[in-house]
């Protein structure tokens, strides 16, 4: 009686012992399969990221590739029949058999001809920008300014003292889209006549800030645009800043507005 | 005192069957191949049940009714993780498996234990296969994350009732094995301790035939 009962203990402690084992042994598994499934979803996030940044290169690679294509068509085809166009129009009006009254429709049809060759030249420039690809990105956006200041709309001045900086192609392609984008914006809305740029580059990042008085945006504003869908242009930029890595912060004091943008220098291994 | 634990512990079995039994024809429309398995196995572990109390209460000798349900159950896992493991060697260890098993409850019935003795050989060998065979279902289950999240998965509650099951059953049979077999007192509390234990397999049954869903 006495040996069967202290053999019923033993076994009650056993059994108890083997399913205390075995209850944690089930909690550990639940444990360490939540765990995987997060780090599972995580590696799942992290290729759809990839994958889309991937996407939006090719994208905008295929862009670019179709505008440098618009461009040397139209500078090498239209520009050339332009330009005989001009040269035979000019001929016209140097004969003397020509009357006077057809001579003056004639010296019309020159300076619109002029005018096409130099919006023909204009478009094919903003569509590539050869100082871009010869000078690189610094030299490109200081003509940029120069173009806008020329045409009385807007003064646009950029500060800096890195006029020899250059990058890899795509990136200095990128950062003259991402200027363009920002400076027709505030053309378009900011209803300012001072636009000044900041270019400055210290060991790890690249830093553009863009002030102006007038109309502008905040980050707060900017996200509820593009949760909204209205803003191409403001899509445009955050596209290409994020494939550049890159982040911007838009801030308003009163009416003084400020777009920065901090571009991270990367390894080239990175 | 002792008496109700073991009146207790002779209905908790039985009842705990009915229970499952009543829970898997409640979802039988979202019970997928496998839980269908394991749903025929519970209405055959309660026949056996009331085929044994009958035999019981006509102080007849029931043991050989254990015997045959011991080789009918060992199909019964096989070819429920057959269903679970996809690799084709998978299949055919399971069926090596089963008939190794077979061949054990064979030799313990008509050599070692006896038709009309407790087969605690072929149990413990059953027990400690079906013990390795849920801990590789896991390991699977890890590496292949089969769902979300793992609670609402059936086939994990299903697995984690026959862990828990057969681990108790094995400790179980490796006692009974050393217990002198004129010790009936002993036999008794480790057969309603058995009783205990699928009670909570019943339960993980239960949660995994709720959990079902097509």
């Amino acid at each position: 009686m006495e040996v069967s009962q202290i053999n019923w203990v033993f076994v009650l402690v056993a059994a108890c012992a083997s399913m205390a084992l075995l209850a944690i042994f089930i909690m550990t598994f639940v444990v360490h399969y939540q765990k995987r499934i997060i780090q599972h979803e995580h590696e799942k996030q992290q290729e759809k990221l990839k994958f889309q940044s991937e996407l939006l290169r090719a994208n905008l690679l295929v862009e670019e590739r179709e505008r440098s294509r618009i461009s040397k068509n139209i500078h090498d085809e239209v520009g050339i029949l332009l330009s005989l166009l001009k040269m035979n129009l000019t001929g016209l009006n140097r004969n003397e058999e020509i009357a006077e009254s057809e001579k003056r429709k004639l010296h019309n049809l020159t300076d619109l001809t002029d005018k096409i060759i130099f919006s023909t030249r204009s478009i094919a420039k903003d569509l590539q920008s050869p100082l871009l690809r010869d000078f690189g990105f610094v030299m490109a956006l200081n003509d940029l300014c120069k173009q806008i200041n020329e045409s009385n709309e807007m003064s646009v001045q950029l500060i800096t003292q890195e006029m020899e900086l250059r990058f890899d192609e795509n990136i200095e392609l990128q950062l003259y889209r991402i200027c363009q984008e920002i400076i027709n914006n505030i053309l378009k809305h900011g209803a300012t006549q001072l636009v000044q740029i900041t270019l400055s580059k210290n060991s790890d990042e690249l830093v553009l800030l863009f002030e102006y008085n007038g109309n502008g945006i905040t980050d707060k504003e900017h996200a509820h645009l593009l949760k909204t869908g209205n803003g191409n242009g403001l899509k445009n930029i955050v596209s290409r800043l994020q494939l550049l890595k890159a982040k911007q912060t838009l801030s308003r004091d009163n009416f003084h507005f400020s777009h920065l943008i901090q571009i991270p220098l990367l390894n080239e291994k990175e | 005192m002792n008496i109700s634990f073991e009146l207790v512990a002779s209905y908790i079995g039985p009842i705990s069957s009915a229970l499952a039994i009543g829970f898997f024809l409640f979802r039988i429309k979202t019970l997928d191949l496998p839980a269908k398995v394991l749903f025929c196995l519970t209405i055959l572990s309660f026949l056996t049940d009331c085929i044994t109390s009958v035999l019981a209460g006509y102080k007849m000798n029931n043991l050989m009714v254990m015997h045959v349900y011991t080789v009918l159950e060992l199909f019964f896992y096989c070819f429920f993780y057959s269903l679970l493991f996809k690799s084709t060697s998978s299949k055919y260890y399971l069926l090596v498996l089963s008939l190794v098993l077979l061949a054990a409850e064979l030799v313990d019935a008509f050599y070692i234990s006896k038709l009309s003795r407790i087969n605690s050989i072929a149990s413990y060998c059953e027990a400690l296969a079906f013990m390795v065979v849920s801990l590789l279902f896991f390991y699977s289950m890890i590496k292949n994350l089969p769902q979300k999240n793992i609670l609402n998965y059936p086939l994990f509650w299903f697995n984690s009732g026959i862990l828990i099951y057969f681990s108790g059953n094995l400790f179980l049979y490796l006692f009974i094995s050393f217990v002198n077999p004129q010790d009936s007192r002993f036999l008794g509390d480790l057969w309603n301790i058995n009783s205990f234990l699928y009670f909570s397999y019943n339960l993980f049954l239960i949660a995994g035939a709720w959990k079902s869903r097509k």
